[in-house]
């Protein structure tokens, strides 16, 4: 029985590997154009307007996608020790990522077609003439196949916990709050977060879905429209939403690392539960409110759903924060990349919850929103939190299944990547500081230095995230020399 | 058999001129009860059919995905706003209508109960979206969008697949939060 | 896995089948209401005018062909409509401004037309007119006292009118441009006003040009 267990986790993992492979690079290739957006907009070259938003709508969609779809592969790793999932759809959501992106590549650029990646209508029919209909319904097409893998991963993931669990209510351990079960007997953290990302992207899924189609329509059909209003809301609550569901799959490999580095119990309690259903709600009513927002709201309305709609991972977060730090402290944890990376990134995360709460709190007088303190806020949690758990589980992956060596140089990634994001999404809170608009491809003199700063330390970022990548293509290269058999052998 | 004689019988009443016609006048009984009445006589004259050409049936159609695939295209292809409109104008249109929506019906006689819950849930899903995204453009539309019924019609139309979506909406949150630990899940 | 062929061949065939019936059902994705599908006909087609006598807010009575030699901008109408005639008359007003005055009455008239010719006598018109700052030469109203000319021209140019019980029609709205030998041209959006502009403008310089 083993041999045949042992058989389809390789297999499991070969596919695990494939999708982090696949993020880690499609992430890297998107700070190049990154990079060069900044070099842009701090004057060091001119592309011109047309090929910085090309470079925006590129950079934007494919971070989100790549970064969702390696934190997939966290959570199918980890779900899968405790729930029954289907190996098919998982490679499924896989080939259908590839065309997808290849779809919105080309109609980015063979056809010029750049609204930015929360495609708001009616952009992307209105300047039909310069994107043309064929890119447009290239991009969007391709959004839509991206859309269709995800959602099958998710009913599959969602399925197979009704199966074990009973419901996704039990998913999130209702059961136990509600006082029915003790505490001990609550599902896995890797179950309960699975399941609050099935249900609120599951969602956004198909609140997305409905304003891509309805964009294509838009664009085949202009005659068609439609209260743009909405459409704006479906959309932020679709981006919004699935963007900050990387986090909540990321995590599952936090939750996973530290105590068996720790050799500690990290234990589910009734706040932690709480905490998950919380942000559960929270997510979810950003979506009621994005569908009734009417300018005619009171004030205090909207500054409630402002701040919601920034911190709806609060709960979570603080839960998980304490957690890591208690479980770390006076451990004697053993530190080396997975757990380094896992550590910082929950640093990440803390940090740049703070720039979106303070941002959230003024935003009401529209002092900072469309700023680039905007963007410094989500570089500082993706970049320094959600990539940084990609980046440990890929170490963390490579240890368990070859036990291959860290050396100096991952070591220097390490802090490299620190160093530079930091410095990254610092420039642009100094730009949002000093009033520097967002998506504009090009600054006036005053806002060019903090945009030539965060440049270059983007060159570092992607120079660590390279050795990141190596390290894991060495691991990948390793274990597909390593015969099956001696792989039993080093498992015996 | 009790069912097939049903459906054909919902078919010959569904044929009448005056009943046809009467609900073509209207456009939210045309598409939403007259539509899914024929489906209706489709899948109950279906059991027969299926049992009759079982072998085939099995070979071509064994995990019920090809006849869902049909099913989801046909139903998709009468919710345009134009097919309607020219079920109204064109004759050809009309029988076409008549034809293919119990073929509809048949097939998912055929083919709903092969599916796994995969694949049930997301075709679920998929229709869950394209009521929501129909009842959008029908409500929201500035432009007529049929030249046969007036925009109040369509506003009409458009509230009550939002009804239905909602109606989705509730059994889905419905199903994945009740227990079905003691249940058999495949 | 042998068993399976026959139906992963019938999966694509059924993904075929359907996306051939959508396409065709809907002129190659192009037209998903009967409306686009109206005027994705009209443009291959290229209806010419037929021939109707106008009576227009002056009271002046001519044959459509009068026109002849110039190009016509066309939109039909009501005086009596509340919601999109207004909207339809206000954008035209700007498409008229937009186009330069040395073509305006040369080269191109304007010309809203009434299907609603019980109510929408001479007078009517003419005070209708005003309110978009037609001066009723350039721009003129007029309706098509004979109902059976009306009634055909409705029927070339696709045009669906369907009265209601309250004295109201539900219609289709466009922009029409004749060139001057009264073949259809373009059915606009009237909506997009630039668009149509930039369509007449170039029309008519184009011509000018000759
Ligand atoms: C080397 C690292 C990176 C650099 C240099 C970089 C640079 C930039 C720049 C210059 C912008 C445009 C800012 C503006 O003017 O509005 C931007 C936008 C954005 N970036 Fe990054 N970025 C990096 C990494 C990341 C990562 C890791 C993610 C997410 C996983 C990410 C996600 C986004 C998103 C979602 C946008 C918004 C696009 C839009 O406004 O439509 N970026 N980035």
């Amino acid at each position: 029985m083993n041999s045949m267990v042992r058989k389809e986790e390789r297999k499991a993992n070969k596919h695990v590997a494939s999708y982090l492979v696949i993020g880690g690079i499609v992430i890297g290739l998107m700070m190049i154009f990154g990079i060069l957006m900044l070099l842009q907009q701090g004057g060091v070259f001119d592309v011109g307007p047309a090929l910085f938003y090309q470079f925006l709508t590129i950079h934007g969609t494919g971070m989100v996608g790549a970064a969702a779809l390696a934190a997939a592969a966290i959570m199918y790793y980890f779900l899968r020790q405790y729930v029954d999932l289907t190996p098919e759809i998982f490679v499924t959501n896989l080939w259908l990522f590839l065309v997808g992106v290849v779809m919105v590549i080309i109609g980015v650029f063979s056809f010029e077609y750049a609204s930015a990646w929360t495609f708001l209508y009616p952009l992307p029919a209105l300047s039909a003439g310069a994107w043309g209909t064929l890119g447009a319904i290239l991009y969007l097409g391709g959004m839509l196949v991206l859309g269709t893998g995800f959602v099958l991963f998710y009913i599959d993931a969602g399925r197979a916990i009704i199966k074990k669990y009973g419901s996704l209510g039990k998913g999130l351990g209702w059961d136990i709050l509600s006082g029915k079960r003790p505490v001990d007997k609550a599902p896995p953290k890797a179950v309960i977060a699975s399941t609050m990302v099935i249900i609120v992207n599951t969602t956004a899924l198909i609140a997305g879905t409905v304003v891509i189609i309805m964009n294509m329509i838009h664009v085949v059909n202009p005659a068609f429209t439609f209260d743009p209003l909405l459409a704006k809301n479906l959309t932020y609550a679709f981006g919004h939403i699935f963007a900050n569901a990387i986090i909540y799959m990321g995590v599952i490999a936090v939750y996973e690392i530290l105590p068996r580095y720790a050799k500690r119990k990290w234990g589910v309690s009734k706040a932690f539960l709480v905490a998950w259903n919380m942000s559960t709600f929270f997510t979810l009513l950003i979506y009621t409110h994005h569908l009734l927002m009417d300018p005619s709201m009171p004030k205090w309305a909207l500054i409630m759903a402002q701040i919601l709609s920034y911190s709806n991972g609060l709960p979570v977060l603080v839960i998980t924060a304490y957690g890591a730090l208690m479980l770390v402290y006076k451990s004697g944890i053993k530190w080396d990349l997975a757990s380094g990376l896992a550590f910082l990134s929950m640093l990440g995360w803390t940090l740049g919850v703070v720039p979106a709460i303070v941002d959230a709190t003024i935003v009401v007088n529209h002092v900072m929103h469309n700023t680039k303190w905007v963007p410094g806020h989500f570089h500082m949690y993706m970049g320094l939190g959600a990539v940084v758990m990609l980046f440990a589980f890929m170490y963390f992956l490579a240890k368990e299944d070859s036990g291959i060596k860290e050396n100096w140089l991952d070591k220097f990634g390490l802090t490299c990547y620190t160093i530079s994001f930091l410095g990254i999404s610092g420039s642009f809170l100094v730009s949002g500081a000093i009033s520097t608009p967002r998506r504009w491809a090009t600054h006036i003199p005053d806002w060019m230095g903090p945009a030539v700063f965060g440049g270059v330390s983007g060159v570092l970022a992607l120079l660590a995230s390279t050795i990141f990548i190596f390290h894991f293509t060495r691991y990948m290269a390793l274990r597909n020399k390593m015969g099956s058999e001696s792989y039993e052998k080093k498992l015996a | 058999m009790g069912k097939t004689r049903y459906g054909i019988v919902l078919f010959v009443l569904l044929l009448l001129p005056p009943i046809r016609l009467g609900m073509e006048s209207i456009m939210i009984v045309h598409m939403l009860i007259q539509l899914p009445l024929l489906i209706l006589a489709g899948w109950l004259t279906g059991d027969v059919v299926v049992r009759k050409f079982y072998d085939v049936w099995d070979r071509w159609n064994g995990n019920g995905i090809p006849g869902i695939i049909l099913v989801f295209f046909i139903t998709l292809f009468w919710m345009f706003p134009r097919t309607l409109d020219e079920a109204l104008t064109y004759n050809s249109m009309e029988f076409l209508k008549f034809i293919s929506l119990p073929f509809v019906g048949l097939l998912l006689r055929g083919s709903w109960e092969k599916l796994h819950t995969l694949g049930k849930t997301f075709i679920y899903l998929n229709y869950l979206s394209m009521f929501g995204l129909f009842a959008w453009l029908y409500i929201d539309s500035p432009i007529q969008i049929c030249n046969n019924y007036l925009e109040t019609q369509q506003k009409v139309l458009g509230w009550g697949m939002l009804f239905i979506t909602v109606l989705m909406i509730l059994s889905i949150i419905h199903y994945v939060f009740t227990d079905h630990s003691k249940e058999n899940v495949t | 896995m042998r068993k399976n062929w026959r139906n992963k061949v019938a999966i694509l065939l059924s993904v075929f089948a359907g996306l051939l019936l959508l396409y065709i059902g809907t002129d190659g994705f192009r037209a998903f209401t009967a409306e686009s599908a109206r005027t994705y006909q009209l443009m291959k087609e290229k209806p010419v005018f037929p021939e109707v006598t106008l009576e227009d807010s002056n009271n002046r009575i001519y044959p459509f062909s009068d026109f002849e030699g110039k190009y016509v901008m066309l939109t039909f109408i009501y005086t009596a409509c509340a919601d999109v005639c207004p909207k339809l008359g206000m954008n035209l007003a700007e498409v008229y401004e937009q186009v330069p005055s040395e073509f305006i009455g040369e080269n191109i008239v304007f010309l809203s037309i009434s299907f609603d010719p019980k109510r929408d006598d001479p007078a009517t018109l003419d005070k209708y007119r005003t309110y978009f700052g037609s001066d009723g030469e350039t721009w003129r109203m007029a309706r098509i006292p004979d109902q059976t000319e009306l009634d055909r021209l409705l029927e070339e140019f696709g045009v669906i009118v369907i009265p209601d019980d309250y004295g109201n029609f539900t219609h289709n709205s466009a922009f029409y441009l004749v060139d001057k030998n009264g073949v259809l041209q373009e059915v606009m959006d009237y909506t997009k006003i630039d668009k149509a502009a930039d369509t007449v403008i170039s029309m008519v310089e184009e011509e000018a040009g000759d």
